[in-house]
């Protein structure tokens, strides 16, 4: 939970300060260091989840995020519900495989490693 | 299995990067659009809370406080005007960067940018009619240290400044969608603004109608079908009679067909993109329109002088206008409506005067044939048997990811740009492309004291596009003046002139004593909605105003029987459902149903008589709730089709159909040949006509609507009002609206519903100024935004709020407060 809540709390932290590029650094990071973890990478994707969800609850709080989804929906046409899976898909797929590629990493340098 | 989701891992990595970081097709790049911190999400976070209260303007010389009030409407408090100029373009890029964005593309013929090869001709258009050249080369014409390039760079300051400082969550929507990020705002971009505005309100649909007619009835009968003078005649400039005057001389009749006059329409013509060819040719093109009239304290009930003003363009989402209050203490007071990119208050009022237009209409664009050297690649054109340099101007148009769409050389003499008009050189001389001090006449005329003033102050600077310029002041005086450039011509500027010829070219202008005018007169008020604005007869000279004149007829009549104006007659004036139009014409449909019923015995007289009767019903006014006015604008349109066979094209040419002033004038000659319909054995007659338009239109709006009595013909039904997002897109327009008014009514909507009113305002010159104002949208350009399209209900009721005008910032209180802003000087 420790980890989801910290991996939330990076994701969220580098998203506001790096843009998007934001979920896949601090994937890798946390693929880095939970590349021992059994799952790591989908509690790291879970973390996008989370953390993207809770920076578009920001977003809703001066309500005025119903009027947004529902113009961006007739732009885009598709539903408003739909475009906020994609949204919250697409972080999840980037830190997933973020976090595989850094977890893959983790294990490399930990194979390497002399203490190893 | 670790290696395989490994290798899964990795490409749905580099997919993903893929997606995040290139658009693919029309999609915007993923990873910036979704991400919800500064992505297209965060646009809901922009539109509830204004920017950071503190911003740095390079250029600033003093801070200035900027509030906005309870109507968003930011009032701009600055020490020095340059300063105040420069918050304005703050506030407007903040508010309406897209806007800022799109026109500076439409305006310098850049739109392949976002459109690709789709909008070439759009952006051709522009470019072969030497707008952006003319834009790029104004500040060597008025100085680089006018007044105009002075507060153009101002402007500029203010909207880079906040292009600068913007925060990410507020780069607008449409920008997103496209990829785009905001380009430097150059002072350039308002003179383009300023140009495509001039090329909005030319007058280009008379000359080539009637030459398009003479080659099907001759000259003779194109020139009555296509007058200059109006058959009926009630003038902006007061003629001394009470009532219109109408021609009721007979038309002459269709004569062998005269293509000599032909170059003239398709040197018109050649100009044109399509979508303007469209537009010169749709039937409803004669309702667009502008209303303005003003009365004198010893006609308004309150002993104050009274200014209205609703200048009809196209609308959009957003609006066209934006409303701002600019204060220079002891110097500039200034409320009113800018066009987003133009460094003015282009309408409004200060605490003396106020101010509002309608266009002129005037002709101020002349052809010429030219001589060249070399037909293929001309460098050279003769005049008066010398040659001229002939000035080529590569044109490049750039596609949405930089590369090479088309490339264009166009030509330019001394007078302005060439085509290739039916295997001869023509040149274009018109008034627009000289222009360029108009600004300083918004930036003086803002500060005039009397109405007076205003108009002196706008005749010294501005030119182009001509404009009836109306004015009213706090010490009860009046004025209009037809307000530009009247070229002094040789010949009449209705052919298409010898360009070899020196004697051809513009002689001279008209000094503004000739100009239409009239100051405090003895009638106690002034009209103005495009009507010509001198009496032929008093003139001698066309000023200009081919536009229908029954909404001059109307608001002259409303006037004429209100002694005792009310602030609120002004508002109800404006969306006044009465129409001349329909009292003139109606009468002439009963009657002529009347006479028929009683000599035809046919099938049709049960119809005939029942389409009479929901008319006679009618109470002429464009009411939401009434169906009489579905039936008579489907049988005046069916009647005018009727009558005019003689000019019908082979299908799918373009239809020329001559004014319904013109229509009214043949009505008074009820036997004219031109009733006849040439396909049928018998001779029609006027009243057999419009009988049988009645049937037809009846049958028609029954077939279509139902039953008259079943509610399907209610003009709520029918009258519609769209108002396209600036990018057309649906989901950001505002469609399908109801409102009251219709085709020469005051208030008419035009062009698919999308042109009308586009800013409404009535203003009392008491001891304290006091305005009431609305358009059809709302102060921001962010579609999330409460303030998007918040003003469009009150504006189809035809409602206006009351402004606030504060001397100070103290002045307004805390419930009259949304936000504040305060610019710095950049350190």
């Amino acid at each position: 939970m420790l980890a989801l809540f910290v991996s939330a709390l990076a994701v969220a932290a580098l998203t506001w300060l790096l843009g998007w590029w934001g979920v896949v650094v601090a994937a890798l990071i946390a693929g880095v260091m939970l590349w021992q973890r059994r799952g790591a990478p989908w509690l790291v994707a879970l973390a996008a989840v989370v953390a993207w969800g809770a920076l578009i609850v920001v977003d809703t709080f001066g309500g005025r995020f119903s009027v947004l989804a529902t113009s961006l929906a007739g732009v885009m046409r598709a539903p408003s519900a739909a475009l906020l899976v994609v949204t919250l898909l697409f972080g999840a797929l980037l830190a997933w495989s973020a976090a595989v590629v850094g977890s893959e990493i983790g294990r490399l340098a930990r194979a390497k490693s002399p203490s190893a | 299995m670790h290696t395989l989701r490994l290798a899964a891992a990795v490409l749905v990595l580099a997919g993903g990067l893929f997606i995040g970081a290139r658009p693919i097709g029309p999609a915007p790049a993923l990873g910036a659009f979704l991400e919800p911190a500064h992505g297209v999400w965060s646009l809901a976070r922009a539109a509830a809370s204004p920017a950071a209260p503190d911003a740095r303007v390079a250029g600033l010389g003093a801070p200035v406080e900027v509030v906005y009030d309870d109507r968003a409407v930011p009032h701009i408090f600055a020490r020095t005007e340059d300063d105040a100029y420069r918050a304005l373009g703050y506030v407007v890029a903040r508010d309406r960067l897209f806007q800022l964005y799109a026109q500076t593309l439409a305006s310098s013929g850049r739109l392949t940018e976002i459109g690709g090869a789709q909008a070439l001709p759009l952006d051709r258009e522009m470019r072969h009619l030497g707008l952006p050249r003319a834009a790029e080369a104004l500040p060597a014409r008025v100085g680089d240290t006018s007044l105009v390039a002075r507060t153009a760079r101002a402007y500029a300051d203010g909207v880079n400044a906040y292009i600068a400082s913007m925060p990410a969550a507020e780069l607008p929507l449409e920008l997103r969608l496209l990829g785009k990020r905001p380009p430097k705002w150059e002072p350039v971009d308002s003179y383009l603004l300023q140009n495509r505005m001039g090329w909005t309100l030319a007058n280009i649909a008379n000359e080539r109608t009637r030459t398009a007619a003479a080659a099907k009835v001759g000259v003779a009968a194109a020139s009555a079908l296509f007058p200059d003078d109006s058959p009926i005649v009630e003038p902006i400039q007061p003629n001394g009679q009470s009532a219109p005057r109408f021609d009721t001389s007979p038309l002459p009749p269709p004569g062998r067909p005269d293509s000599a006059s032909e170059l003239l329409g398709a040197a018109s013509d050649a100009w044109l993109s399509a979508r303007q060819l469209a537009r010169a040719d749709d039937e409803d093109a004669p309702w667009r329109a502008s209303n303005n009239w003003a009365v004198m304290p010893k006609r308004s009930a309150t002993g104050h002088a009274l200014l209205a003003g609703d200048p009809h363009l196209d609308l959009t989402l957003p609006s066209i206008w934006y409303e701002v209050h600019l204060v220079v203490p002891g110097r500039l007071d200034a409320y009113g409506v800018t066009i987003p990119g133009l460094p003015a208050v282009v309408i409004g009022f200060n605490r003396d005067v106020a101010w509002t237009f309608t266009n002129t209409g005037a002709d101020v664009m002349d052809f010429y044939v030219e001589e060249v050297d070399d037909d293929r690649h001309p460098t050279r054109h003769r005049v008066d048997g010398t040659w001229r340099p002939i000035e080529p101007r590569v044109e490049v148009y750039r596609g949405p990811k930089g590369e090479t769409v088309a490339v264009d050389t166009v030509y330019y003499t001394f007078r302005g740009p060439m085509q290739r008009v039916r295997d001869r050189w023509v040149s274009l001389r018109w008034s627009v492309l000289d222009a360029g001090r108009e600004a300083v006449g918004f930036i003086e005329g803002a500060r005039a004291r009397t109405a007076a003033e205003f108009e002196e102050a706008m005749a010294r600077s501005y030119r182009a596009p001509a404009q009836n310029m109306l004015a009213a002041d706090r010490g009860g005086h009046i004025a209009i003046r037809s307000t530009g450039r009247y070229p002094i011509r040789a010949q009449n500027g209705s052919v298409v002139l010898d360009g070899t010829k020196g004697s051809n070219d513009w002689q001279g202008d008209l000094p503004v004593a000739k100009w239409p005018q009239a100051f405090d007169p003895a009638q106690g008020f002034l009209a103005s909605a495009n009507q010509q604005p001198m009496d032929p007869r008093a003139s001698g000279i066309w000023f200009g105003g081919d536009y229908d004149p029954w909404r001059a007829l109307r608001i002259n009549a409303l006037l004429r029987a209100d002694s005792s104006v009310t602030v609120d007659d002004m508002r109800r004036f404006q969306t006044d459902p009465g129409s001349a139009r329909a009292e003139f014409y109606v009468p002439y449909f009963l009657n002529a149903a009347l006479r028929v019923a009683q000599r035809d015995t046919g099938p049709n007289r049960a119809v005939l008589a029942e389409a009479r009767r929901v008319l006679d019903r009618w109470d002429r006014r464009y009411t939401a709730s009434n169906t009489g006015a579905v039936l008579f604008e489907a049988a005046l349109r069916q009647a005018a089709v009727e009558t005019w066979d003689e000019l019908a094209g082979e299908s799918g040419t373009r239809r020329i159909t001559p004014s319904s002033a013109v229509f009214a004038r043949l009505m008074h000659d009820s036997a004219s040949v031109w009733w006849d319909v040439r396909s049928t054995s018998q001779v029609e007659d006027r009243d057999a006509i419009l009988a049988s338009s009645l049937v037809s239109a009846y049958l028609a709006a029954r077939q279509r609507y139902g039953a008259e009595a079943d509610g399907g013909w209610r003009w709520s039904n029918v009258h519609k009002v769209n108002i396209p997002h600036l990018l057309r897109l649906p989901a950001l327009s505002a469609a399908d609206l109801s409102a009251e008014g219709g085709p020469g009514t005051l208030s008419p909507i035009a062009i698919g519903g999308a042109n009308g009113p586009s800013w409404r305002m009535v203003v009392e010159l008491g001891p304290t100024v006091h305005a009431w104002t609305t358009y059809p949208g709302g102060q921001s350009g962010n579609p999330a935004s409460p303030r998007y399209r918040d003003r469009i209900p009150e504006w189809l009721a035809g409602a206006l709020e009351a402004v606030h005008v504060p001397a100070r910032a103290s002045e307004l209180s805390a419930a009259q407060r949304s936000g504040t802003l305060t610019l710095r000087p950049a350190r």
